[in-house]
């Protein structure tokens, strides 16, 4: 903070005066703008201005505050062996294995399912996971949307807490909430889980899904679910732990209890189940804390609303979701999309290509086949999880 | 309406993404938690439970597993699932016809009896002593195969399964005699059982109907797959119907995101809710593959599997709930005759 401080001071000096500013982290300074015409008058009494002016730049500096460091508590690490965490990342061979693995798997849901929230906006429910004792909840970006919102936690030991959404990332689905301060109780401290590190997981690796599955439930505890590591990429990790609607924002957790995921959305088949690696939390963590939103001028990223057709060597449109962008422009099942603005459209896979590359909002036309005819179809692009 | 029907019913945060090319690639397959290499490992422990496991045919379809509860070769399983000609195939290959003894609504498991076995002994299955298995415990489904069908983790330990209401597909308006059909809704129970825009109700199961309200209460207690005798008046001529209850989602006009989600991966039970207590684990099942017994790491049987009931969820009666259903039945006189192991004494 002080160091901040001084390097306002410093450019303030010399902006306008000539006082000497060396040992004053000059070489932090950046650009140096010429002094506006109306501030001349500055330049008199410069020294004595400077003096009052710097205690409330000291003031206002000491009030910005500096984004919360990321939140890395070892200490809430659970209990592990290195030779049960072993078994973990290969097949069990035995019955001597998989009592060793349940052993595991019953300690590591009791430990996490308390740090496992529901979470409701004025739009919905999700799921989220809080990872500092502090009240930071990870979750994801279409369940958080913009920041600086309202939104209720609702914790299994029956808490309901006020929390306010903090920075997302759209493009990759992430968000950030805080609970609020005054529900921060010395006697009954937050239940947490670690962050951990989503850099060197293996495929095959076993790990536990949490979250509200339909929505947070009063009579029901989060629902635990395990799986394997089946697909790595840049911003997304796939698992065969099953996830369905409400499950958004929850966690994906290892072995060792840390979170490593967060879920995002999920395909049609039942082993695609895709979630967010934690990384992208640590990466740009300060944004985060911030209130940044990035990635999307909305809440949630651009959708169309349709289902592939079964057995279909073109775009055909098998189901139209209700109330979607697609449905609202009139879009029907057996539909082809032959073109999407200028881009040829040969498979959906190509359609999905070119929806994800759109903003909410975006008018788009459709060349579409319908009945052996050709039709122009004009269509704005929904909003993700927000319609 | 209960707070918990509150949460349900405000939008769903979706998880709705097209995923297409979703099938996973070869690389991928080798590390499905239901690989072959992993089933490997439940082999020794489902050995003995798969002996007294049966799968269940209903007019030659295969629709539910079963369990044998008893060496006279007497069967547990999904009664909803059950119907018409019924017979019963066993891990040795051979095959029974079975004869519906009683059917309990509640827990939706039904009893039966395997008919032309009287010189077989079986061998019944072993049921779990301890309490209801925690969360994470590892389980096991096995078939009448050697190999088992599906694994997983108990997700939510055992409890009230809420009550979900049976769904007619019919909006009515109020006639003299009765509610009067407006409209029908495609591709619903009461479309499939035949019932017409102007239909007049004037019966539900025998009782006299006159309030549109009074049967709309009546039928929010009644549950999917609960089959109801509805007494119409069609062009002035009294007509009986026979309806089998469906539910909300998965109707056309009412389709919701989460149930277009919540089917996405496989099909589901038409009972699947309404249970005075069950365990949910995240076990992938068919509804065909509901019915039998779901194994521990001990190789005791956990529960009877009673339901698939979402994406993420199949629901399983614990074994204390399923024993002691078999003790009051066995202590009914009609039954006992059945029964090679008496009722055990009361204390």
């Amino acid at each position: 903070m002080p160091t901040g401080s001084m390097i306002v001071q410093s450019r303030l000096v010399r902006q306008n005066c000539m006082i000497q500013t060396r040992g004053l982290a000059a070489e932090q300074t950046s650009v140096i703008r010429p002094p506006s015409p109306g501030l001349s008058l500055w330049g008199q009494s410069c020294s004595t201005f400077l003096a009052s002016f710097s205690w409330l730049l000291l003031i206002a500096t000491a009030t910005t505050p500096a984004a919360d460091p990321l939140p890395e508590i070892a200490a809430n690490r659970l209990q592990v062996s290195p030779a049960v965490e072993k078994l973990f990342l290969a097949v069990p061979r035995n019955s001597d294995d998989l009592r060793a693995m349940q052993k595991h798997t019953q300690k590591l849901s009791e430990a996490v399912t308390p740090a496992v929230v529901g979470i409701r906006l004025k739009r919905g429910m999700g799921s989220g996971v809080i990872i500092s004792p502090d009240g930071y909840v990870l979750s994801a970006g279409h369940v958080t949307g913009r920041a600086n919102q309202p939104a209720t936690i609702f914790l299994a030991d029956g808490r309901q807490l006020s929390a306010t959404t903090l920075g997302a990332n759209h493009r990759v689905d992430a968000g950030l909430l805080k609970i609020a301060s005054e529900h921060l109780d010395g006697d009954k401290p937050l239940p947490f889980v670690s962050i951990g590190n989503s850099e060197n997981l293996k495929y095959g690796q076993w790990c536990f899904a949490v979250g509200h599955p339909g929505g947070f439930r009063e009579d029901r505890l989060p629902a635990v679910r395990m799986g394997r590591l089946l697909l790595q990429g840049e911003n997304v990790i796939v698992t065969d732990c099953t996830l369905v609607g409400g499950d958004s924002g929850g966690p994906l957790l290892s072995a060792t209890g840390e979170v490593v995921g967060i879920h995002s959305r999920i395909g049609e088949g039942i082993e695609a189940n895709l979630h967010i690696p934690v990384n992208v939390f640590r990466k740009d963590w300060e944004r985060f804390a911030r209130g940044d939103v990035w990635g999307g001028p909305s809440p949630g990223g651009p959708f169309l609303g349709v289902l592939e057709a079964e057995n279909s060597e073109e775009a055909e449109i098998g189901r139209v979701v209700l109330g979607g962008a697609a449905a609202r422009a009139g879009i029907r099942k057996g539909d082809i999309v032959l073109k999407f603005n200028d881009q040829p459209i040969h498979h959906f896979s190509e359609l999905v290509t070119a929806v994800a590359e759109c903003d909410p909002g975006q008018i788009v036309r459709l060349s579409v086949r319908r009945n052996a005819k050709n039709i122009i179809v004009e269509l704005e692009v929904g909003s993700f999880g927000f319609d | 309406m209960k707070l918990s029907q509150f949460y349900y019913s405000l939008p769903l945060i979706s998880l709705f993404f097209i995923f297409c090319g979703a099938q996973p690639t070869a690389a991928q397959w080798q590390y499905l938690k239901n690989h072959p290499d992993v089933h490997q490992a439940f082999v020794p422990i489902i050995a003995d439970v798969r002996k007294s496991t049966v799968q269940l045919e209903s007019d030659t379809q295969h629709v539910a597993l079963g369990a044998i509860i008893d060496p006279a070769g007497l069967i547990v399983s999904k009664s909803s699932e059950l119907k018409g000609q019924i017979r019963c195939r066993l891990s040795d290959g051979k095959v029974y016809p079975a004869q519906v003894l009683v059917r309990d609504a509640k827990h939706d498991l039904a009893l039966l009896h395997l008919e032309n076995a009287s010189a077989q002994h079986f061998v019944p299955i072993r049921w779990r002593k301890n309490k209801d298995p925690k969360v994470g415990s590892w389980l096991v489904t096995p078939g009448i195969g050697s190999e088992p069908l599906s694994i997983g983790i108990v997700s939510v330990h055992s409890r009230p399964i809420p009550h979900e209401r049976g769904f007619l597909g019919v909006r009515l308006g109020q006639a003299e005699r009765g509610p009067r059909i407006e409209v029908v809704f495609p591709g619903t129970a009461g479309h499939l059982a035949g019932l017409q825009r102007g239909d007049i109700l004037i019966g539900l199961d025998g009782d006299l109907i006159s309030d549109r309200r009074k049967f709309m209460n009546r039928l929010a207690a009644m549950m999917p797959a609960q089959e109801i005798k509805l007494q119409i008046l069609r062009d002035q001529q009294e007509q009986e119907i026979h309806v089998r209850l469906g539910r909300m989602e998965g109707i056309d006009a009412l389709e919701t995101r989460f149930g277009i989600m919540n089917s996405m991966g496989g099909e589901l039970s038409l009972r699947r809710a309404d249970f005075p207590s069950a365990f949910a684990h995240d076990t992938v099942l068919t509804p065909a593959q509901c019915g039998g017994p779901v194994v521990d790491m001990d190789g005791q049987v956990a529960g009877i599997n009673i339901a698939r009931a979402g994406r993420t969820c199949s629901y399983a009666l614990p074994a204390e709930v399923v024993r002691q259903l078999v003790e009051r039945w066995k202590g009914k006189p009609e039954h006992q005759v059945f029964f090679q192991i008496p009722a055990e004494s009361k204390q």
